[in-house]
């Protein structure tokens, strides 16, 4: 009964049907009041876990396929489910019920003997606040039933239908990451910005809620989900609903923006990212799994639904999936892999009714030859994009590093042929010397894309705005946000060209609680010298210039877009709100890293050496306490920007939740763009002129 | 200096060492028993260990496909090498073993997982079987370790598949308790 005092409305909605399957049931047996229970029931929603009709957590397009689930749990050990039937506003649901039972493969807190009943791939046309329920038969005649709510939204009948959506996601990229690369890259005079980003050319910006289903602070996964699927999914998740299986790509599913317009009107997927590409933000576009990080299964699904998404251009890094596991560095094995059950409903259901592959332990598969194979040409590094013509190039994959690209300031220190390390260039270091910039992946990405007919869905990822903020590696993450803003004016510029396009920057989160704290009093050169007498009497008291004493920072651009150097003179300085205990010397981290093949140097300062933010910058021993536990800085829970440019803008001012975008690009992309509530008088009913 | 430590710490001290008490522990366990470990070095391998250099590893640049490993690394397969590197700082470390990396390298494993990162001449150092379930105290710097090179595709019990490894000489750590083991790490730090 515990499960029923949390969830009341389960209670309050089944009891009646309880108790009269009791005076039939328990009657018979003169057994107990205890009766099985529904411990989750999916779509989630706050009728059935509170009682309350509102708010409404799930909703979905008319005709968005999901799938509804529930967790049915035998009153005893000698009890069992023996049939399960889902209903929509009181009408069975005609589909195949699949029971599956716990005795193996579930959370350990659930009862060997619960059965998880699911129907794949449902949807509902006509909008409006739904109830559904799931009505089940324990093997001695009790039946207990649960119900849940959910929304179809309405869409209208609009103005100009947008043939293509591009979302810019700038992962962790927070109003403060975007004000630092303003800073930086433009730089200010007598309190006016000089060079606007591009992104900030937009017309149109609101606030994004960022929550995830089960956090105010959520991660990559259902950050981007959120964008792309109109739901909330829980942290690590993406494109499905949490369950209590282990299997981690068994989960409810919701159809996504790209397989939703793939279906309905044809349209291609393209996934741009300068991290790995099985990575939590670019998968969550495409890839359905409750574990982000099943890295096999995820790069494999990309190519075998692509029938589904529509996916036809995939760039990043990430090469170490798409090798066979007998090639060196490749990191394919079986338990970040899946395979269906043909035999099992509960999985084959997912292949019969949602049309995907059952995937495969195939930790042996050429992806990268499999890839090619299905008609995708293949670029390895900068020069190889370059030669890709995209007027003959229907399917690109690029694949530029073994595991996340290297970032901006040591991609451009790479160009520039500028060492910071004894044996030299970072890039080399790693073995890719050739890597491109995020804006000539993205302009190559149009240009592949813009062949398709009926448009297409491209998401843009500077990754590492976040992963550097992560390690409060002030410079890195800037110059990434810098890169990404080259990517939104390559974007922007398509789009001002083409007049069909809509266009949104935005965040899934914002990471390191990042701050402009002002900019420093000294010069580099005294900084360095306070570096070496260290402490916080000197690199706090005398450098941080709070108010006027900040000033406005000026870095010297160079003629590849990027800062000529970050240690300026006067420099902007950065706090961070949500840090791990570190050493601040303020300086970038770019002093020579000590080579493992180079002689010792018994007299190097090596503990200045970066290894982490706890362990970098030690050389001034300014040390800041930090407010979380371990040696990262974390996301969160803070509001994040979105800028929209095109057609369909106005949809997006206000302030938002990360789901409410979903529906507003695919109201743009359906039926035509309108203006939000509130910038129409309700006669005009959605449907401007513009 | 004995510290009456178990060999396998308790739930609560590994939990404690995966807290900012870790750091503080280890820093503190490393000043204080880098002092010892000036008396105390460990037994050295009576064979002299091959010098191993990350950038010996695989061919470079990498090219358009897989890593291509060199003749180099091909050698030294089941022999006792010596490595120069850093320790990897990971927000989740795995229990008794550590990534040394050519370059200073920091994971978050919490947002991230493996989009990480390391390059791909990444070693997996593992401690003596005895020291399984310890975790290893981040070192900052560079750190010299000396064990038995293994070559070849492995599962890691997380998952993640690891191409090199390095088994550190058991002489070097057997019998250590987990402070003496923090402190003989960072004895193997290059003196600054």
């Amino acid at each position: 009964m515990s499960q029923d005092l949390q969830h009341p409305n389960n209670t309050t909605t089944t009891l009646s049907r309880r108790l009269a399957a009791c005076v039939l049931a328990c009657a018979a047996a003169g057994a107990s009041i205890a009766a099985p229970t529904v411990s989750r029931l999916t779509p989630p929603s706050e009728l059935f876990t509170s009682g309350q009709s509102a708010p409404v957590i799930a909703r979905f397009l008319p005709g968005q396929r999901f799938d509804l689930q529930a967790t049915l749990r035998p009153e005893d050990a000698t009890k069992s489910i023996s049939a399960a039937r889902f209903a929509i506003d009181g009408k069975a649901i005609n589909a195949t019920v699949a029971l599956r039972d716990c005795a193996s493969g579930c959370l350990a807190a659930v009862p060997k003997n619960a059965s998880i009943a699911t129907v794949r791939a449902v949807s509902v046309a006509k909008p409006g606040l739904h109830t559904f329920s799931v009505s089940a038969t324990q093997s001695d005649g009790q039946v207990v039933s649960a119900s849940g709510n959910f929304e179809v939204v309405e869409l209208v009948a609009g103005g100009q239908k947008v043939k293509n959506i591009v979302i810019l996601l700038g992962d962790g990229m927070g109003a403060a990451q975007r004000t630092a690369a303003r800073i930086v890259a433009g730089g200010y005079a007598q309190g006016k910005s000089i060079a606007p980003l591009a992104m900030d050319t937009f017309p149109v910006t609101g606030l994004v809620k960022t929550a995830s289903l089960n956090s105010i602070v959520t991660d990559s996964a259902p950050g981007m989900s959120g964008y792309v699927s109109g739901n909330k999914n829980n942290n690590n998740e993406q494109g499905v609903f949490p369950d209590d299986t282990l299997d981690a790509f068994d989960n409810p599913r919701i159809e996504y923006l790209s397989e939703y317009l793939h279906r309905t009107q044809g349209k291609a997927l393209g996934l741009v990212t300068t991290s790995d590409v099985f990575d939590a933000t670019p998968a969550a576009n495409a890839v359905h799994t409750s574990n982000r990080g099943a890295g096999t299964g995820i790069v494999d699904q990309y190519l075998d639904d692509r029938g589904l998404t529509g996916l036809s251009v995939l760039m990043g890094g990430g090469r170490k999936w798409f090798l066979p596991s007998t090639t060196p560095g490749s990191a394919r094995g079986d338990r970040s892999d899946y395979a269906f059950s043909a035999d099992q409903a509960h999985t084959a259901e997912i292949v019969r009714r949602w049309g995907v592959a059952p995937g495969k332990l195939d930790k042996d598969r050429d992806l990268l030859a499999d890839f090619q194979a299905s008609g995708f040409r293949y670029a390895a590094d900068k020069d190889a994009l370059d030669a890709i013509d995209p007027r003959k190039t229907d399917r690109l994959l690029g694949l530029f590093a073994h595991s996340n690209m290297n970032v901006a300031l040591d991609k451009i220190d790479g160009r520039r042929g500028k060492a910071r390390g004894v044996t030299g260039r970072v890039v080399d270091d790693y073995g890719f010397p050739d890597q491109p910039m995020l804006d000539e992946m993205t302009a190559k990405a149009l240009a592949v894309l813009e062949r398709n007919r009926s448009g297409f869905v491209l998401m843009v990822e500077g990754a590492s705005i976040d992963k550097q903020a992560h390690n409060m590696d002030t410079e890195r993450w800037l110059l990434d946000t810098i890169e990404f803003d080259r990517a939104v004016k390559v974007v922007r510029d398509f789009a001002s060209r083409r007049g069909d396009t809509l266009v949104i920057i935005t965040a899934d989160h914002e990471c390191a609680g990042v701050a402009l704290i002002g900019g420093s009093r000294l010069s580099d050169a005294r900084l360095q010298e306070l570096v070496r007498e260290g402490g916080s009497e000197n690199l706090r008291d005398k450098v941080v210039g709070v108010y006027e004493q900040a000033g406005f920072p000026k870095y010297r651009m160079g003629g590849d877009g990027y800062p000529q150097t970050t240690d300026i003179d006067f420099r902007l300085l950065v706090g961070y709100g949500a840090n791990s205990d570190r050493f601040e010397d303020w300086r970038t981290n770019d002093r020579p890293l000590q080579d493992a093949q180079q002689p010792f140097v018994r007299s190097a300062p090596l503990s200045a050496y970066p290894a982490g933010p706890s362990t970098r910058d030690m050389l001034g021993s300014f040390q800041i306490t930090g407010q979380v536990p371990g040696d990262s800085a974390v996301h969160t829970a803070t509001d994040v920007p979105l800028s929209a440019y095109g057609p369909g803008a106005y949809a997006f001012t206000g302030v938002l939740d990360n789901t409410d975008v979903f529906f507003r690009l695919a109201q743009a992309a359906l039926k035509g763009v309108v203006l939000p509530p509130g910038l129409h008088s309700s006669a005009a009913a959605a449907s401007p002129k513009r | 200096m004995k510290l009456n430590l178990p060999s396998r710490p308790l739930a609560a001290l590994r939990l404690a060492l995966c807290t900012p008490l870790r750091l503080l522990l280890a820093t503190t366990a490393a000043l204080w028993m880098g002092a010892a470990q000036a008396q105390s070095v460990p037994v050295a391998p009576t064979r002299q260990p091959a010098e191993l250099r990350f950038r010996d590893f695989y061919r470079m640049p990498v090219g358009s496909g897989g890593l291509e490993i060199s003749d180099t690394l091909r050698r030294v397969d089941g022999q006792s090498v010596r490595l120069v590197g850093y320790m990897v700082l990971q927000e989740r470390p795995a229990l008794g073993q550590f990534m040394l990396t050519p370059r200073p390298v920091q994971t978050s494993e919490h947002a991230d997982g493996e989009a990480d990162d390391l390059p791909p001449a990444t070693v997996v150092v593992y401690l003596d079987p005895t020291q399984r379930d310890w975790v290893v105290p981040h070192v900052r710097g560079l750190v010299a370790v000396s064990g038995r090179l293994s070559l070849g595709r492995l599962e890691e019990p997380g998952g993640r598949v690891s191409w090199v490894r390095l088994q550190l000489d058991s002489e070097a750590t057997r019998g250590m308790t987990p402070f003496e083991f923090a402190g003989y790490i960072h004895s193997l730090q290059h003196r600054h």
